[in-house]
């Protein structure tokens, strides 16, 4: 029973992970924001 | 990235004359336009017999006899000599005398033949109505400089005339570094439409470095082509630059880049759509620009504080001025005609209050730290007083001025001491452009360069009771974008400047 809380614990904590990051990662699309490493990569010339 | 330099091939060629040391001060070698982009400078090579007790010294003759120009070369206590001077007038010849004592000999006179001003520089029509040359902060060597948004920069003496220029064309961008030499942001061809280059060079027009930056950022809301560096560029305390930068995206002119002095890579980015609220550029629809991206910032100054290692910006579009730490970003102080409420909350504890009569800015240009004292800073800034998007409505497009306030941060207020401009009324407003720059003796130089709508630049240098002692008018040429997007008085020999032909 307490490897079954746990395992149901651990599942939830890894959804909401994932879900605040893929929302994170879904407002930071719609803002159309860059990362420092891509607008360095913009900047400079190829 | 560092191109390649186009200078070095006439500097070590210039550097053979000068170790060849055949050249004495009765013949001496003599070259105009040296490194062949800056026509009104000349290398004049020779060799003493004696170390001259102090630095030679010669004069260029102005039109007016009263105009003489002392130019201090770079021979101090040194037996191999070459003197740079610069500021000679064209088409006319001018001589060039060394007083005396110092080489023990009648004053040697040179004659040296400029070529011709280019069409592009005679058809500016330079205009001076005042010049009271014992109230303008003018000392030995100093001009004033007109860096206009296309075509060459040019710098012209009390009289008006073109006393130096370069043959590079330059956009927006020109720094005087602490190394006395100058950067310029620069076309990378004769042919190129775009300005994405920097170019460190000095007023012979030798070229120390220059940086090439990506054809592929986004054009801004004025510009038909890209400029890379949209605006401004300050020197950090490691001599890097730090320069306004557009980041290839959606939005164009919101962010600042970090560009190593000797790699030319770029080493730190800040995105100030990080800074501030994404409300601010989310739904922005002020400005209009031509390539589609949102200019909902515009970035036009900087200033880096020495001191604390703040930043100082202003944000034409946002019609909003403020400061952060360069290195932990945090935000010091912002002031905008933006309400206080329609501020998210994290951000209302940053806001200045204006005390009462100080006027909120509105498309404002050129913003600098005049002095720090404690909690109290000192700044000046151009306002062209066109509510963009939080300017004042009432008052806009009746005038533009230099303004002056005093910022307390203890108790976060904003007082408005000293404005010049208002008087001037409607005939002085400009909607885009501008500069104020504090002069050595208090008095303000104020370049209204977008002035008759783009017709006109008028320079005007006021003393601290807003009395004129300068005010010369270029004509400007809307098509070739010939008005003067900045104007400083520059001292063309610093003393942070040395000049060595052989290195």
């Amino acid at each position: 029973m307490k490897i079954k809380r746990r395992w149901l614990v651990s599942l939830v904590a890894i959804i909401l992970l994932l879900g605040s990051g893929g929302l994170w990662w879904w407002q930071r699309g719609s803002l159309h924001l860059l990362s420092n490493q891509q607008i360095i990569k913009n900047i400079n010339p190829t | 990235m560092i191109t390649k330099n186009p200078t070095t091939k006439l500097t070590k060629q210039l550097a053979k004359i000068v170790k060849q040391k055949t050249y004495s001060l009765d013949h001496p070698h003599t070259k105009v336009n040296p490194y062949r982009t800056s026509p009104l400078t000349a290398l004049v090579i020779f060799r003493l017999i004696r170390r001259p007790r102090s630095a030679i010294r010669w004069w260029t003759r102005a039109p007016r006899p009263q105009s003489l120009i002392p130019l201090t070369a770079a021979t101090k206590g040194c037996t191999r000599s070459r003197s740079s001077v610069c500021m000679l007038t064209t088409p006319t010849r001018l001589r060039l005398k060394s007083p005396t004592a110092m080489v023990r000999r009648p004053p040697k006179t040179l004659t040296l033949q400029t070529g011709k001003l280019p069409k592009t520089l005679s058809q500016a029509d330079i205009k001076v109505t005042k010049s009271d040359q014992s109230k303008m902060a003018i000392g030995q060597n100093t001009l004033t400089l007109i860096n206009r948004t296309a075509q060459e920069p040019y710098a012209i003496d009390t009289d008006g005339q073109i006393r130096w220029y370069s043959t590079k064309w330059s956009q927006h961008t020109f720094v005087q570094l602490s190394n006395g030499h100058l950067l310029m942001q620069n076309r990378t061809s004769k042919t190129a439409k775009s300005y994405n280059a920097l170019t460190e060079t000095d007023y012979l027009g030798r070229i120390c470095r220059q940086y090439k930056l990506s054809g592929k950022l986004g054009k801004g809301s004025e510009e038909s082509t890209i400029t890379a560096v949209h605006h401004d560029v300050v020197e950090l305390p490691n001599h890097n630059l730090l320069v306004t930068i557009s980041d290839g995206g959606k939005y164009v002119e919101d962010v600042l880049a970090e560009v190593d002095r000797t790699s030319g890579k770029v080493v730190k980015v800040i995105d100030l759509k990080r800074l501030l609220p994404a409300t601010m550029y989310r739904n922005y629809h002020q400005t209009s620009s031509r390539s589609g991206k949102v200019d909902w910032l515009h970035v036009n100054a900087l200033w880096y504080d020495q001191k604390t290692g703040n930043v100082l910006l202003s944000a034409r579009n946002q019609d909003l001025i403020m400061s952060f730490n360069y290195q932990t970003e945090k935000i010091n102080w912002i002031y905008s005609g933006k309400k206080a409420a329609s501020w998210p909350k994290k951000w209302r504890k940053y806001l200045l209050t204006p005390t009462k009569g100080t006027t909120i800015t509105g498309g404002q240009h050129g913003l600098t730290l005049l002095s720090e004292h404690g909690q109290q800073l000192k700044i000046l800034l151009y306002n062209n007083n066109i509510n963009v998007t939080n300017g004042n409505a009432k008052t806009s497009g009746k005038y533009s001025e230099a303004v002056a306030y005093t910022i307390d941060l203890s108790k976060m207020t904003i007082k408005q001491t000293w404005s010049y401009g208002k008087t001037l009324g409607t005939a002085n407003f400009t909607r885009v452009i501008g500069y104020a720059q504090r002069l050595s003796n208090g008095n303000t130089l104020i370049d209204f360069g977008y002035k008759q709508n783009e017709q006109e630049s008028n320079i005007i240098e006021v003393d601290a009771e807003g009395n004129q002692v300068f005010n010369v008018t270029l004509k400007a040429s809307a098509t070739n974008r010939t008005y003067a997007y900045r104007a400083y008085r520059l001292n063309f020999y610093p003393s942070n400047y040395q000049f060595d032909a052989t290195k």
